[in-house]
């Protein structure tokens, strides 16, 4: 098979296990909407600037992906698939499989999780087009920055905290960046001001996914 | 004999360093004494991340090789590193409080060196959790290669993504020469000279301890 056909089919396989276990992208995204709510219920009713709706927009994302993002490698060492996944496809359409799937889950995720921010925290007068895409480069990187912690951390002892540890000080700079981009963008600011995030935003999608890929196939064999 | 003119060297050339950056005046008029921490608390910095330079060359050494030596020194360097950038850390924060009013302002350089702690610490949290000898140099080298890649974004792009205290161009750059005297800029080097080489010692003397113990290891 080929590269390219093997990576579908490893996508497909993702796609098909999670809708056999619908539970597990419920209670993701039943997590995320406690996010939300905890932190728009605890802001209360009132205009927040773009700095802190920014922030809290991220923090939200940030650590209601993780839940998720946790699980892609977890769940093969749960069932005891991984073994099999290792004799079956080459070590990268492994890796870019999951890396699409983790990349459809985040987005099915963002589908329920920014219309409710949007309405909870009032947000308004906003780019919508340049929110879109800083959102869109950010989650790329979000997934660029934890595919391989994910994988590490499937094989390690302590999986549960461990994974947030790992994945942070690398989605750092890519929160920093994030973080800035929708700033200008909830402040209505146009593209001017978005230039430099979303090139940084570029780069280290770029840097990551293809460092990552790379450095996966040196785990996934051990 | 080599050890000792080493010792001796670094003894005088530290303490030499020491004594001039106290009687000289002090590099920076503006902001007085406390400038002095100049002469520290940059040679810390420079060390953390040279040490973290050399934890992500010998990770790409190890994944090619194989070789737990490779994953030894890594983990050394590592550890020397970690060193060196609290007492970065914590000789900034010190300064900060001086120079700009509080211990801590979240400074994208404040961030950085931040960063720079939780990588080290994620990096001894890995290698904590896996206990299989080749999994855990495997998984741990796959990190520190993954997270020395982030570190030219924290040093180069985050500062120009957001505002910063922090001053970039007083030991490089175009304006560097107003900014330092020619004397400030000898005690500098000197220190950073020895800050390296303190650097290197540490790490020559742990690597015979590991490198040792592990041919113990491998003749039981």
């Amino acid at each position: 098979m080929s590269w390219a056909a093997e990576t579908q089919s490893i996508l497909k396989k993702e796609l098909r296990s999670e809708l056999r276990r619908r539970w597990g992208s419920a209670l993701l995204l039943l997590f995320g909407l406690v996010t939300v709510f905890v932190v728009s219920f605890s802001l209360g009713v009132g205009s927040l600037t773009p700095g802190i709706l920014s922030a809290f927009f991220w923090v939200t994302l940030f650590f209601a992906s993780t839940a998720g993002l946790s699980r892609s490698f977890l769940k093969e060492e749960e069932t005891k698939t991984i073994l099999a996944l290792r004799l079956l496809a080459s070590p990268s359409s492994v890796f870019w499989g999951k890396f699409l799937f983790n990349l459809l889950l985040l987005f099915f995720l963002e589908l329920v999780l920014v219309p409710l921010f949007f309405l909870w925290l009032n947000v308004s007068g906003i780019n919508l087009p340049s929110f879109l895409l800083i959102l869109v480069l950010g989650t790329l990187g979000l997934v660029a920055g934890t595919t391989l912690s994910a994988a590490m951390v499937a094989k390690a002892e302590s999986k549960g905290v461990l994974f947030v540890i790992l994945a942070f000080p690398i989605l750092a700079p890519l929160l920093i960046f994030a973080m800035a981009g929708t700033k200008a963008a909830f402040a209505g600011f146009g593209w001017e001001e978005m230039a430099n995030p979303v090139k940084a935003l570029i780069s280290y999608a770029a840097v990551m996914g293809a460092g990552s890929s790379i450095l996966f196939d040196f785990i996934w064999e051990v | 004999m080599y050890i000792k003119t080493m010792r001796w060297l670094l003894f005088f050339w530290m303490g030499a360093v020491i004594v001039f950056a106290f009687v000289e005046p002090a590099p920076q008029q503006q902001i007085g004494e406390t400038s002095r921490i100049f002469y520290f608390h940059v040679p810390c910095a420079w060390v953390c991340v040279l040490a973290f330079f050399m934890t992500a060359l010998f990770s790409v050494r190890y994944l090619s090789k194989k070789d737990p030596a490779l994953d030894a020194k890594a983990a050394l360097s590592a550890q020397l590193g970690l060193i060196f950038c609290i007492l970065a850390t914590l000789s900034g924060s010190i300064w900060a409080r001086f120079a700009w009013g509080a211990f801590w302002n979240w400074d994208p350089r404040q961030t950085s060196i931040f960063l720079q702690l939780l990588i080290y610490f994620a990096y001894f949290s890995l290698r904590g959790s896996v206990s299989e000898t080749e999994k855990r140099a495997t998984f741990s080298a796959a990190y520190a290669v993954l997270a020395f890649l982030t570190v030219p974004f924290l040093i180069f792009v985050v500062p120009r993504v957001t505002p910063s205290l922090h001053p970039s161009d007083t030991v490089i750059g175009k304006e560097a020469e107003f900014n330092l005297g020619p004397v400030v800029r000898w005690i500098f080097f000197a220190s950073l000279a020895g800050f390296t080489f303190l650097y290197y010692r540490l790490y020559r003397l742990g690597a015979r301890i590991t490198v040792a113990g592990l041919g113990e290891r491998s003749e039981r």
